[in-house]
């Protein structure tokens, strides 16, 4: 009986032509030998033929075509082509990072000059930037928020509105010795989550967009096959006759 | 650029690293070209044409959302029957926590037998309904197989994927694959035998 087991294991492998020559002539030999095996050898090959004897529903042509304009439909949603230079390198990240990288640049200073900009007109958000203030870290000193802030206060300036805007921006703008703040106090987050909804009302906004155009091609095919059932009465029958 | 006909003659490896490229043509090609099969090692995996369907759809998804990943020279195939196969057995995970969506019925055995047959009306009922319960008794045999069993029997006898492959599809040895498809291949022949 023992003399059975590396075979009986190596059977699937010997069936599938995987063993090499000396795993197949071991295999062989025994098979020669034993009838037990050569049986069971014959009852494997036969599951086989009955697991493929089994037809497997088969796409047709149509069924493949609707499939991939599913997969079309899916990909346009959940993966849509980047944007890019023309094909001289497909496989760059540029195509995508470079844009982002801006969009979060241009959103950081929009987020230092324009609340700046709205908070100063109302009191409510002064009381909130003093307690902002007060809760902050102490050490950081007006020379670390001034050097952050140098460029949304030359802006500013020249709106001649400094005083208020150079306190906001510090708070909007943390020194780089208050790094361990909060995630959700990051500008750079919080940008980028709004990025991100602004992406998805583009996206939602395209798909209406398809959805309407769809339903307008449908609607005037119904309009011009209406039209085209109709009777006309020829215009020389309405002319009156002389 | 190149002609969309063009792509047609093209090997699946070349196609595959146009697709890796984002060419959305080359990913059409390839999709014509292995929709049925892919969807046929669904079949045999879930028991279900229906979700075979989904499994497919989610197979080609990652396969182009992945593409970057595809190696140059790799075997086109192997590649995405690893895809394929990973994708049935998370549906498999999600399936077990979550109980099937859609069951192995009469509905799918009898769908099946009208369409593998090119012309349904050449079957008499009785004979129609013997594809019906050969196939339920297949897929019942195969979806009851141990995941791991299934996934390297399946790979092997519907995919025709080396040991090699199935290797490399699964994440295991070779010699894990050899043991797995032997012990599959010994629990599909007493289930026959228990037939007899
Ligand atoms: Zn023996």
């Amino acid at each position: 009986m023992n003399s059975c087991t590396p075979t009986r294991r190596r059977l699937s492998a010997y069936l599938d032509g995987e063993l090499d020559p000396t795993g197949r002539g071991e295999v062989e030999a025994h098979l020669l030998a034993c009838e037990r095996c050569r049986k069971l050898k014959g009852e494997l090959s036969a599951a086989d033929s009955w697991l493929l004897s089994a037809p497997v529903p088969e796409p047709t042509v149509a069924d493949t075509a609707a499939f991939l304009n599913r997969l079309h439909k899916k990909l346009d949603v959940r993966c849509p082509q980047p944007v890019s230079l023309p094909a001289a390198s497909p496989r760059s990240r540029f195509s995508i990072a470079l844009p982002w990288a801006f969009a979060g640049f241009a959103a950081m200073a929009l987020l230092v000059v324009v609340p700046g900009l709205h908070r100063s007109s109302s009191p409510e958000p002064r009381m909130e930037l003093a307690s902002a203030r007060r809760a902050g870290p102490s050490g950081a000193g007006p020379s670390a928020a001034g050097d952050v802030t140098g460029a949304p206060a030359a802006l500013e300036e020249a709106s001649g509105t400094r005083k208020n805007e150079a306190r906001v921006a510090s708070v909007a703008v943390p020194s780089p010795a208050a790094s361990a703040r909060p995630a959700s106090h990051d500008p750079l987050v919080a940008t980028q989550a709004q990025l991100a909804k602004l992406e998805e009302q583009i996206r939602e906004l395209e798909r209406s967009v398809v959805t309407f155009t769809a339903q307008a091609r449908l609607e005037s095919q119904a309009r011009t096959q209406e039209f085209a059932s109709r009777r006309f009465v020829p215009w020389r029958d309405l002319e009156p006759s002389r | 650029m190149y002609e969309a006909a063009a792509a047609a003659e093209l090997p699946d490896e070349q196609l595959a690293d146009l697709v890796s490229q984002g060419d959305r043509a080359a990913f059409d090609s390839l999709v014509r070209r292995h929709h049925r099969r892919v969807f046929s090692i669904c079949y045999r995996m879930t028991g279900s044409a229906q979700e075979a369907e989904d499994m497919a759809q989610e197979t080609f998804f990652r396969l182009y959302r992945h593409r970057e990943s595809y190696q140059t020279g790799r075997r086109f195939k192997a590649w995405l029957d690893r895809i394929c196969v990973n994708v049935c057995l998370t549906n498999q995970q999600r399936v077990r926590r979550l109980g099937p969506v859609v069951r192995l019925g009469q509905t799918d055995a009898s769908s099946a037998a009208g369409i593998a047959t090119s012309n349904p009306e050449s079957l008499d009922p009785e004979a129609r309904a013997g594809v019906s319960e050969l196939i339920r008794s297949v897929q019942k045999i195969v979806t009851t197989l141990p995941t791991p069993y299934r996934a390297a029997l399946v790979l092997r006898v519907f995919g025709g994927l080396s040991y090699q492959e199935i290797a490399d599809a699964l994440e295991c040895s070779i010699g894990t694959v050899m043991s797995r498809i032997n012990r599959a291949r010994i629990q599909v022949r007493n289930h026959l035998k228990d037939q007899q």
